[in-house]
């Protein structure tokens, strides 16, 4: 293999580019079917992601690219590096990290960013203040919900 | 919430949403798979929370089943002396310190009733006419048992445990009262005796070695029962363990002057049975002072022999329920410590319901919150599922 194609350029939504390892990149599972059809060259336009999350799908994907054939012994840094990576973010981040996940096909980014969201909301203030959600039921509606589930509200 | 208020406060949100920064992502539009992503995370109280949040929410939580949860809740119920006065009873999810919950007006005496037992949301109640009945305080679901005279009749302290399965309701329910001690599974839904006819003893049921455990205070020893097979239960020979008290064990006992201070401080002491996540039989020995301070020691048998354990290691204990869960890492509930409410010890006295930490052996109290919501006739710590 040449040295041109170990590497592959993404491209964002905002035509921002990055060139990574191929086997960084692969870890996408769209990219990975991209690459075998064989429908794309050296470059991979990523029409659902801007320059800002795709740079850190790629720190994520680097992170794992390097660690995973390291051995169980590094297990535990990579799950640090995990809670960390997610620790700050904010909730827009995090919902278009989902995204970007899903559309990348990296489970174990979906997954990841999934349990953050998870763990940083527990109570219904906090799916409507962390997740800016709107209530949106009819009175009727919420009146309904009561009755299915009456315990979990407090007024 | 009156429908009035409701109106508003809806009106409100739609006004603060009309105002709302705009932004490129909106998690109510989030696709329904992504978002059961998110809830097959969510603990058993936040997937509840959640449902209630938006319409898309609600219709995406549909089909995900909930993780199972595992925590301990404290439920009070209220002390509706009054009739016709509303009773709904507060619960207290420790995942949120925040605030208390309320169930519906589940239309109970819940003054003159008393909670017997517990299992999984169960709570299993008998009336101010001796009927018993079991009750799922977050559904309202209800099932009475059959009544006969000879129950009612008998008006000694009595003592009961049970075990009900959420799905097919399946139960076992086993009464102790003084002169008899009778059972009842769901299949025949009638009561049968069996010949374990002392007084005053705990009793707990295992419902995965379908044994039932019986401390008696007299003889300070544990006896078994067997109850997996059709017909009347046998006792387990082999097994008569003894967790005989000792003073010794517990603290301010240290030479001859504690020797008295300690008999004068001490107002109460007993031993209640339990079992560990990994079946062990447990005695759980508490002491009272005067000071209101309680302590616990934990026992079990080793190849014969009784043996204090000094730590639950990553589990806690329900004293309530009389069994030991899991507890490493999870959000509400703490390792290697007791959840305690004052069981047998005074029903309406906050300072009886506490979580006791086994390995700074103190009693760590709950938000005083719980307390001032509510004018309480009872508490009890259960393990919804």
């Amino acid at each position: 293999m040449s040295k041109s194609e170990k590497k592959i350029v993404l491209k964002s939504l905002d035509n921002e580019a990055f060139e990574v390892e191929k086997a960084v990149a692969l870890q996408s599972q769209t990219i990975w079917v991209m690459c075998e059809d064989k429908c794309v060259g050296n470059e991979i336009p990523l029409e659902n992601v801007t320059g800002q999350i795709l740079a850190k799908v790629i720190d994520y994907c680097k992170k794992h690219a390097v660690v995973d054939g390291d051995g169980d012994e590094s297990s535990e840094e990579l799950k640090n590096w995990d809670t960390e990576f997610t620790k700050n973010m904010d909730q827009s981040t995090l919902f278009n990290m989902i995204l970007a996940a899903n559309y990348l096909n990296i489970k174990s980014l979906l997954n990841l960013t999934c349990q953050a969201v998870a763990d940083k909301t527990k109570t219904i203030d906090e799916f409507h203040t962390f997740l800016n959600i709107e209530n949106n039921f009819t009175p009727e509606e919420e009146a309904q919900i009561c009755q299915e589930n009456l315990w979990a509200f407090d007024d | 919430m009156g429908q009035g208020k409701k109106l508003a406060t809806w009106r409100r949100r739609r006004q603060a949403v009309e105002e709302e920064i705009p932004g490129n992502f909106n998690w109510s539009e989030l696709c329904p798979d992504l978002l059961r992503c998110v809830f097959k995370r969510l603990s058993f109280t936040a997937l509840s929370r959640a449902k209630s949040v938006c319409s898309s929410w609600h219709s995406a939580s549909r089909g995900c089943v909930p993780n199972r949860n595992q925590i301990p809740w404290l439920v009070l119920f209220p002390r509706n002396e009054e009739t016709n006065k509303e009773s709904s009873c507060v619960l207290f999810v420790p995942d949120d310190t925040e605030r208390v919950y309320k169930t519906r007006d589940l239309g109970l005496d819940f003054f003159k009733s008393r909670c017997l037992a517990t299992c999984g949301s169960w709570l299993l109640m008998s009336s101010p006419l001796r009927d018993l009945y079991m009750l799922n305080p977050l559904t309202g679901e209800r099932t009475n048992l059959p009544v006969t005279q000879y129950l009612r009749a008998d008006l000694k302290y009595e003592r009961a445990c049970f075990w009900i399965d959420n799905k097919t309701k399946d139960y076992l329910v086993i009464w102790n009262m003084a002169k008899s001690s009778t059972f009842i599974k769901k299949r025949d839904n009638k009561w049968h005796e069996f010949p374990m006819v002392r007084w005053n003893e705990d009793l707990l049921y295992n419902h995965k070695d379908q044994k039932l455990y019986v401390y008696n205070q007299k003889y300070c020893s544990v006896t078994t029962w067997d109850f997996s097979g059709d017909g009347i239960p046998r006792e387990v020979d082999e097994h008569h363990l003894s967790f005989w008290f000792n003073h010794y064990d517990f603290p301010s006992w240290l030479n001859e002057e504690d020797d008295e201070l300690y008999w004068e401080k001490l107002v109460d002491f007993r031993t209640r049975v339990a079992v560990s996540v990994s079946g062990d039989v447990l005695g759980v020995a508490c002491i009272k002072f005067s000071c209101k301070t309680w302590h616990f020691r934990i026992y079990k048998h080793v190849n014969g022999e009784r043996v204090k354990i000094d730590s639950l290691g990553d589990e806690s204990l329900i004293y309530d329920i009389g069994i030991t869960v899991f507890a490493k890492d999870i959000p509400g509930i703490k390792r290697n410590s007791i959840y305690f409410s004052g069981l047998d010890h005074g029903r309406e006295d906050p300072g009886h319901i506490f979580v006791y930490d086994l390995t700074t052996q103190k009693m760590e109290p709950l938000p005083q919150r719980i307390f001032s919501s509510i004018q309480f006739s009872d508490a009890r710590w259960f393990f919804p599922c």
